[in-house]
């Protein structure tokens, strides 16, 4: 067990197993229905296949947190509600939360569960981090993706709380939590139904050598034949203004914070996130051990 | 109809970033003319935009002449410090005036006294709802990707008293980058304050040439103009007790009376979306989040 | 689902490895590989029951797979009992997701060896029809650990080891030869189809700024009626 967590996506128990063998601290999973952020088809946990998982990885020393990180629905929140209870009842090593009401719901009925503040919570300053900590007893908190290691540090000298920061995958340039774009245009959102451009309203269109990638009928993007193509993510789309075309709000960069990892550590963080659980196995394997890799090299030069 | 004629307009804060004369000018006109019950000032968006200490003072003095009830917005995304002294500086107003908290950080500087939760903190169903009533919230306002049958799931429970934005772009999404300076090729810090240019926001079209959003600074916001004339009657007889015109360069005060005249049942909804198409030309409307649909859409009713 | 971490990418997928085509695009026999077929399904539906609950949103959706090597191609459908495949010069004219690629890729991406994500968007296999279906599909299918190889393998009974060494050296002569065509593909072909995609391009790109001036025409005249319609309304 190392001084830094670095924590793993699973989205299917044959990623879990690959993750747990390639050296991940924990994996953090979600369950198969809009309660989790990667709300998408054929992905996620059934309640026995969690319980599976957490067997099979604490048996190896592996930590499970389960992620319940979207917001519950007005009217009918039973299923988030039992997500909750599950996990306590099968003994994930944290729950993943974001939504107020589900904090106060899990902190007031299963108070030695240990609760760690989601990035969809989209608490970005000391005074928040610290409402979430006081008002629920929240032991963790992910950061925001697009905070600077200097805003990192000042804000970790200012918590009393463990910090967890995204360390590789997919880049989100809007406040997380705080972005309807994808309901704009498709009547689904992270935060209500757990996806985000979901894969129901997006169309390949193949116009001469151009491949266009559309979302509910808009163009997101067109790509020339010798270019790579992208899925048309909305917020990673080609667009004009101002008479400028271009990546308007995102590059199709990803994020991966791999040379400032001992920086990172020197701000205060805990734990290193890698994201993907919508990513195959095969591509978790490899990330993983690099990683882990990464983090050994760190800690045997003794930083 | 007693519902209708009891709900209250709202002039929500001005999201773009208007010079301070064209920002006094708009507002003395509310204060005089407009039928509405709540102004909410100050700076939502950026912390780097005018705080307005050349007019605020005058504007607070000549709504609260004319009647209306201020609130102060709190900031949206907060980051680092100079962020925070903006949140400290409004909270710090909470004795004379009711301040609206758009980040949980601003929840937890007013430390249970009196407030208004705004439509940045997400408040998605009852059990949040009651959180922030506990905490001393006295009027919420409800997310906009929100539909109806969640909405009326809300009221049902809701002791303080719940609004719903039903004119104006849409506050999409909030970033820690400026697209305004990206689009200008500036940077965030060296900005120019470039968002000053488009006073309504800057139009983003997709390659087809689509215009589907509008950039304002960190914000990215929708390109229709949200519209529930049509829905008040329905979130009225809910229990909102508030209707908010979120500001644009249009004449507001005329905006605000079409809405007004519909509550009051003086107008129908289509003769009010009809003047609005007038007064807002070329405008697109939607209000497909309230039905459950995609936001950008609108829905016959 | 980004495509930014994707395998290196390969040229020229649409010029496939000439030497492995001619090998295998000599006309498979459709019935032994239907009966094997069947049999690689039932030993799939079997050894799998989890991922064939993952698909069930997907049930009785026609999948259709092209290896394009081939003169026909696999149809393929999932339901609670099971799966049903077959091999078919005449597939199904409505089918909800179509694949095609080469053969190797499509085996790769089935049984998870390769991100599925990164092949598309690197433009080595080509999809249309139902998104959501086919993410559901390449979900479920990476949700286990299934070998294909080894299921193809084991319905061959006693001739799996030859069926198996025939198969793996098809997978390395294919990835030799496809690095082999990448070298060709980069002198001769790449300047011409790019003078070819930029040609295209320029067009595209006028047609496209052609339409936005139209649509801008069309939001200025709604805007001076609009307008005009006021002056109307001030001036009675």
């Amino acid at each position: 067990m190392s001084d830094y967590e670095l924590v793993c996506p699973a989205g299917t128990p044959a990623a879990l197993r690959v993750a747990t063998e390639a050296g991940a601290d924990a994996v953090y999973v979600g369950l198969r229905d809009e309660t989790n952020a990667r709300n998408f088809p054929g992905l996620n946990f059934s309640v026995k296949e969690l319980q599976q998982g957490i067997e099979y990885a604490h048996e190896r020393g592996t930590k499970v947190f389960l992620a319940v990180n979207t917001y519950a629905r007005a009217g009918n929140n039973k299923v988030w509600v039992e997500a909750i209870d599950n996990a306590a009842r099968l003994g994930v090593d944290a729950l993943i939360l974001a939504d107020i009401g589900l904090l106060d719901y899990a902190a007031n009925k299963h108070p030695d569960l240990r609760l760690h503040l989601s990035v969809q919570a989209s608490a970005s300053n000391p005074a928040s981090i610290n409402f979430y900590a006081r008002k629920f007893g929240v032991k963790r908190v992910v950061l925001p993706r697009v905070l600077t290691v200097s805003e990192i540090k000042a804000i970790n000298a200012q918590i009393d709380v463990e910090s967890e920061v995204f360390a590789f995958g997919g880049m989100c340039p809007m406040a997380e939590g705080r972005c309807s774009l994808s309901s704009y245009l498709t009547g689904q959102s992270p935060n209500m139904n757990g996806v985000c451009s979901p894969a129901s309203h997006v169309s390949y269109e193949q116009r001469g050598p151009i491949l266009s990638t559309k979302l509910a009928g808009l163009t997101i993007n067109n790509f020339e034949e010798h270019e790579n193509a992208g899925y048309p993510t909305l917020c990673k789309g080609r667009f004009c203004a101002n008479e400028k075309t271009g990546y308007l709000f995102e590059e199709p960069t990803s994020l991966n914070i791999a040379k400032i990892l001992p920086e990172l550590i020197a701000a205060g963080v805990t734990a290193f996130k890698i994201e993907g659980r919508q990513r195959s196995k095969a591509y978790i394997g490899q990330i993983v051990s690099s990683f882990r890799e990464a983090v050994n090299q760190i800690e045997s030069a003794g930083t | 109809m007693d519902a209708m004629a009891d709900a209250k307009l709202s002039i929500g804060p001005l999201l773009f970033n208007w010079d301070d004369d064209k920002r006094r000018d708009f507002y003395f006109r509310i204060a005089d003319e407009a039928p509405v019950d709540t102004v909410f000032l100050g700076e939502v968006i950026c912390t780097r935009r005018g705080s307005g200490e050349n007019y605020l003072a005058d504007v607070i003095e000549r709504l609260e002449r004319g009647g209306k009830k201020v609130i102060i917005s709190s900031l949206a995304l907060v980051m680092d410090d100079k962020d925070m002294k903006k949140v400290e500086n409004c909270v710090s107003m909470a004795p004379d005036y009711m301040v609206e908290a758009n980040d949980l950080s601003a929840v937890q500087l007013l430390g249970g006294a009196p407030h208004a939760i705004g439509p940045f903190i997400n408040v998605y169903n009852e059990a949040t709802l009651r959180f922030f009533e506990k905490e001393g919230a006295k009027r919420i306002s409800l997310n906009h990707e929100l539909s109806s049958r969640k909405i009326r799931a809300i009221a049902a429970v809701a002791t303080a008293e719940l609004e719903v934005q039903v004119f104006g772009r849409l506050p999409l999404a909030i970033s820690a980058r400026c697209y305004h300076a990206r689009v200008h090729n500036l940077g965030k810090t060296g900005c120019q304050y470039v968002c000053n240019q488009d006073p309504d926001g800057l139009t983003v079209d997709t390659l087809d040439s689509d215009p589907f959003l509008v950039i304002n600074g960190l914000q990215t916001m929708s390109y229709s103009y949200c519209n529930l004339v049509n829905e008040l009657e329905d979130m009225a007889q809910m229990g909102i007790k508030h209707f908010r015109l979120s500001p644009h360069d249009v004449d507001m005060v005329l905006v605000s009376q079409f809405f007004r005249d519909h509550l009051d049942g003086k107008i129908e909804a289509d003769m009010a979306t009809e003047a609005l198409e007038d007064e807002v030309p070329g405008a697109e409307f939607s209000n497909g989040f309230y039905h459950g649909e995609a936001g950008m859409s609108w829905i016959e009713v | 689902m980004q495509s930014e971490f994707g395998n290196p990418r390969v040229n020229g997928a649409r010029f496939n490895p000439l030497l492995f085509a001619g090998l295998l695009s000599r006309p498979l026999p459709a019935r032994p590989v239907n009966f094997a077929l069947e049999k690689i399904c039932t030993r799939l539906a079997r050894n799998h029951p989890q991922v064939l609950e993952r698909l069930e949103p997907i049930f009785g959706q026609v999948f259709i797979i092209s290896p394009q090597e081939f003169d026909r191609v696999f149809q393929v459908r999932f339901h609670g009992d099971g799966i049903d495949a077959i091999y078919t010069k005449t597939p199904c004219e409505e089918a909800d997701v179509m694949i095609c690629g080469p053969l190797m890729s499509l085996i790769d991406m089935l049984d998870g060896k390769q991100d599925g994500d990164a092949l598309f968007f690197n433009r080595l296999i080509t999809v249309e029809g139902n998104t959501e279906s086919l993410l559901t599909l390449r979900n479920a299918l990476d949700s286990d650990d299934i070998d294909l190889m080894a299921e193809i393998t084991a319905t061959f009974g006693p001739l799996k080891k030859i069926s198996r060494r025939v198969l793996e050296k098809g997978r390395s002569a294919y990835h030799t030869a496809e690095q082999d065509m990448e070298v060709v593909n980069t002198a001769l072909l790449n300047p011409l189809l790019k003078r070819v995609a930029s040609l295209e391009q320029e067009n595209l790109a006028l047609k496209s700024r052609l339409k936005g001036a139209e649509k801008n025409l069309e939001r200025l005249q709604r805007r001076l009626s609009s307008l005009d319609k006021k002056t109307r309304g001030l001036k009675s």
